[in-house]
């Protein structure tokens, strides 16, 4: 990406620069992969949402605003959109499916993009705000892909209470990123 | 529970993944549509960033699950984005009339993305589209369409029960919000109940006026009779109450 302009990578393809499509797989993909590797495990839906998602931000990218929010928070929704849209799709497949091992799909080299995308996501307080359990159950959920009652079962709970504390604990990850930008007074927090 | 309050738990809901059982949906529905739309966009947004960045924050603690992305799957995405850029010009371009010289390199471009896309779509596709044209099975079928907005719609379908695959092509299919509502294509094939079709694939029209797609049938189809376009939740449903928007039936082949 050497020479391009200030502009971000999204409102570059929005502008019909040809070098953006394929700069926002070099950009993201670690990112987006690492996601969905560990959303799906050794699904093939695991590729499949990757291709989904660069689709669509290809499609999308002239909806995104910088003075909304940052690339990689619009990058990472509406990724994690074609995760969801992928596990509802499908036939969820086997708790027993294996991870791939480090040969088939190796650690990531170095690292450093990653952990700058990551920061500039500022995501790291998040999760601050949730209790052990909480975190657990929404780990379960939005980072492990786990289905509601895959969560209840896991965990021996009761369904009922597994959707409630996902729903309560999402909500206020929701009002804390409000906080976070400043956003808190707006009426709707 | 206070209206808004509720329209956070079941956005929080969805945007978590769950799957919002009929009355649910029907009640979000019903809450967001009371919204102004700025605000109602913003609800929905708000809820989906934070699932996405909570699901980052996991990722960020932990470094053990950091991967590369496989070469293939980048080689596959990088061929994609270069043929994108090759179909899709940029804005001061797409002023130019289509005529002579300038359509005949847009149509040839076409034919480069097609062909990506159709390879690239599923491993049970043909290598390019030039394939399922020359399979000796290949059955096209217009698209046709009496709702309101859609009359206006072209293209076709084509499809080949020896190669289990197909490919459609839109002109002036209404551009949909890929947060809110997705296309979805149904199969109506005489050995499966026609009340239940197969599942097509569920697919966005993106705002460039042609574009193609390949068929993503979820189950075998044998000489399928008619085929059909519906406008269903994000993510598609399993069973479709909603209008056929675009049909194409067999005594219209072409």
């Amino acid at each position: 990406m050497a020479g391009a302009s200030h502009r971000s990578v999204l409102e570059r393809i929005a502008s019909g620069d040809p070098r953006a499509m394929t700069d926002l797989v070099d950009t993201y993909g670690d990112l987006i992969w690492s996601l969905a590797r560990r959303y799906f495990g050794a699904s093939p839906l695991a590729q499949e949402s990757v291709q989904e998602a660069f689709l669509s931000l290809w499609s999308c990218a002239g909806r995104y605003s910088p003075g909304r929010g940052s690339e990689v928070t619009f990058v990472l929704t509406v990724a994690r959109r074609r995760m969801v849209d992928q596990i509802r799709h499908e036939a969820r497949f086997s708790d027993s499916v294996p991870l791939l091992g480090d040969e088939a799909d190796p650690a990531l080299d170095g690292g450093h993009q990653l952990a700058t995308l990551l920061n500039s996501a500022r995501v790291e307080p998040l999760l601050k705000e949730l209790s052990g359990n909480e975190r657990e159950i929404l780990s379960l959920s939005l980072y492990e892909g786990y289905s509601h009652s895959e969560i209840a079962k896991r965990l021996d709970m009761p369904l009922g209470t597994v959707k409630t504390r996902i729903r309560r604990s999402l909500i206020r990850l929701r009002r804390g990123l409000k906080v976070v930008r400043g956003e808190e007074n707006r009426g709707s927090g | 529970m206070a209206p808004a309050n509720r329209l956070r738990e079941l956005l929080a809901g969805d945007a978590a993944g769950e799957r919002l059982d009929d009355a649910e949906w029907l009640e979000l529905k019903e809450l967001l549509a009371a919204m102004p739309l700025e605000a109602r966009n913003r609800e929905r947004e708000d809820m989906q960033e934070a699932a996405a960045q909570a699901q980052a924050a996991f990722l960020a603690e932990d470094r053990a699950s950091w991967r590369n992305m496989p070469g293939d799957l980048r080689a596959r995405l990088t061929a994609m984005g270069r043929a994108r850029a090759a179909y899709a010009p940029a804005p001061e371009r797409r002023t130019v009339p289509r005529s002579g010289w300038g359509w005949a390199a847009a149509a040839a471009m076409m034919l480069a993305w097609l062909a990506t896309t159709v390879w690239f779509q599923g491993p049970q596709l043909p290598a390019d589209s030039r394939a399922l044209q020359a399979a000796a099975d290949s059955r096209t079928l217009p698209w046709r369409s009496e709702v309101a907005g859609y009359e206006q719609v072209g293209g076709q379908i084509t499809w080949s029960d020896s190669l289990q695959a197909g490919e459609m092509r839109f002109s002036g299919l209404p551009v949909n919000d890929p947060e809110v509502a997705q296309y979805q294509l149904w199969i109506v094939a005489p050995e499966r109940d026609r009340n239940h079709p197969v599942d097509g694939g569920v697919f966005d029209a993106p705002p460039i006026g042609e574009f193609a797609l390949a068929v993503r049938a979820k189950l075998p189809v044998a000489e399928p009779v008619a085929f059909a376009v519906t406008l269903e939740k994000a993510g598609g449903v399993v069973v479709s109450d909603g209008p056929l928007l675009l049909v194409a039936s067999e005594g219209e082949r072409l």
